[in-house]
């Protein structure tokens, strides 16, 4: 009972939001239709309060040496993020992250909540073993964090911040936004604006200080951006076939052999250690789309043999989708068998991602 | 505050399951809170007419878009009729939880003690909603 609340949550209870814990939080789990808020988001526009995740600023000389021990991507450009994995000196996975840019010596990691922690500790270690000059600061208890995702997410998030320029929320940024590109960022005064999501929409995820929850509230009610819950979030970005740590990635799993490993850069220092270990146990990570109900739970086993690592509903498919960790190679179409409950359910290996838009 | 629909001469249960006794038959449900909570059901497992069950067991499932939900007997005896609607338009426990979202109709073995009445069932909601 004695989970977090992000600064939203006021306004969730009074938009009769139905809560649920999610790594330590009391989130919105809905706020009424999981498969409305889904739909709303794939043809229209919402948002999701995603305070709980993990805002981490990372300055100094040697900002960009770090992540070249830490990160799978080579972080190039300015302005930009870039989603990939974390990576121990052991070779293993410890997060999965989007790192933004803003110069070589100014980066914002974003992490997820049950990851926090982890990522830290490999920040100091890294740092501290290879003598880094190296700032760290956690500034998610600070700030709130919204997703606003959809198709109409453009135009609609043109017209919040020119709304909040107005208000003198913020300066400086309507003009910029009017050509920011996907994975591209604005960050002011810790008013921080990115065309990313992970919705498989166009979207934008925006972080700023907590006294500004309730203009922020007020203006996307005004101009009709609904809020959504978790559970429409996970039909958005497991349709999209996109992962979640914890579930379909751990420490133990290899994100080789599967759609993600495009996400680790051939050069990056502690891919042949990556690959070592992956090819010593290998396991295939696949998206599987069931002909029937029940939902097929975490760690149902399958034949082939393997485990499944999340699922929902898709009410584009109108079926039960999953991602399955399988021991063997398949390939697309090849049929699957799951035991739920004592129940044997049929699938077969789908594309990924599991809708196209 | 969210409002809840608890119509007034059924029986329910601390698990959100209601109860419609006529003539030695309970109707049974789960309850407007229970669908609420769950949002959409996209699939009901339902029990085999003729299956013996003890209150308290469970007798089927429904499920959500990310949740699985067991349903519990309020009573014990005899499964008796099953809802067949359900297997096409599982939706009806969203729309219309006590009228055409029913589940399972059960013969009655034993006496319906133990089920929280009307006023019980709402004190418990009250009490749930006030504790968020």
């Amino acid at each position: 009972m004695n989970e977090k609340k992000t600064p939203f949550f006021e306004f969730q209870e009074e938009n009769l939001a139905h809560f649920t814990e999610f790594a330590g939080w009391k989130l919105p789990l809905h706020f009424g239709s999981a498969i409305n808020e889904a739909q709303k988001v794939r043809y229209d526009i919402g948002f999701f309060d995603i305070s709980h995740m993990g805002r981490i600023k990372i300055t100094g000389a040697d900002s960009i040496n770090l992540f070249r021990k830490i990160f799978t991507r080579k972080l190039k450009d300015d302005s930009k993020g870039y989603y990939g994995f974390l990576v121990s000196e052991e070779g293993k996975v410890i997060d999965d992250a989007v790192i933004f840019r803003k110069t070589e010596s100014d980066f914002i990691a974003i992490v997820n909540s049950s990851r926090k922690e982890k990522d830290l500790e490999l920040f100091n270690y890294e740092i501290r073993k290879n003598n880094l000059k190296v700032q760290v600061e956690d500034i998610s208890g600070s700030t709130f964090f919204v997703a606003i995702q959809g198709a109409k997410s453009f135009e609609k998030v043109k017209t919040f911040i020119s709304i909040l320029e107005q208000k003198g929320v913020v300066s400086g940024f309507s003009e910029g936004i009017k050509s920011i590109k996907r994975f591209s960022f604005i960050e002011k005064d810790n008013f921080f604006v990115s065309r990313t999501g992970y919705t498989g929409e166009d979207g934008f995820e925006i972080y700023a200080q907590n006294h500004l929850a309730q203009v922020f509230w007020d203006t996307m009610k005004s101009i009709e951006i609904p809020p959504c819950g978790l559970a429409a979030r996970d039909i958005l970005r497991l349709e999209a076939g996109l992962i979640l740590y914890g579930l379909d990635l751990t420490e133990e799993d290899t994100v080789f052999f599967s759609h993600i490993e495009k996400f680790v850069e051939p050069d990056f220092e502690r891919y042949k250690l990556m690959q070592s270990i992956a090819e010593k146990n290998p396991t295939y990570l696949r998206g599987v789309v069931w002909d029937n109900f029940p939902i097929p739970s975490h760690k149902d086993e399958t034949e082939p043999s393997g485990y499944v690592t999340s699922s929902v509903f898709s009410p584009i498919l109108r079926r039960p989708i999953s991602f399955v960790r399988f021991k063997s190679q398949v390939n697309e179409g090849d049929r699957v068998k799951v035991l739920t409950r004592g129940k044997a359910n049929y699938g077969y290996v789908s594309k990924i991602p599991f809708v196209k838009k | 505050m969210r409002k809840y629909e608890i119509p007034s001469g059924l029986f329910y249960t601390e698990e959100h399951e209601w109860v419609d006794i006529k003539d030695n038959i309970g109707v049974c449900g789960i309850t407007d809170y229970a669908q609420k909570s769950l949002s959409d059901i996209v699939y009901v497992e339902l029990p085999e007419v003729g299956r013996e069950v003890k209150k308290g067991e469970v007798v089927c499932t429904v499920e959500s878009v990310k949740a699985v939900s067991d349903v519990f007997s309020p009573l014990s005896g005899k499964i008796v009729d099953i809802n067949t609607r359900l297997k096409s338009e599982p939706s009806l426990i969203n729309s219309s939880p006590y009228s055409e979202g029913w589940i399972f109709k059960i013969q009655i073995k034993e006496s319906s003690d133990g089920l929280l009445s009307h006023d019980d069932y709402k004190k418990l909601i009250d009490k749930i909603e006030s504790g968020r």
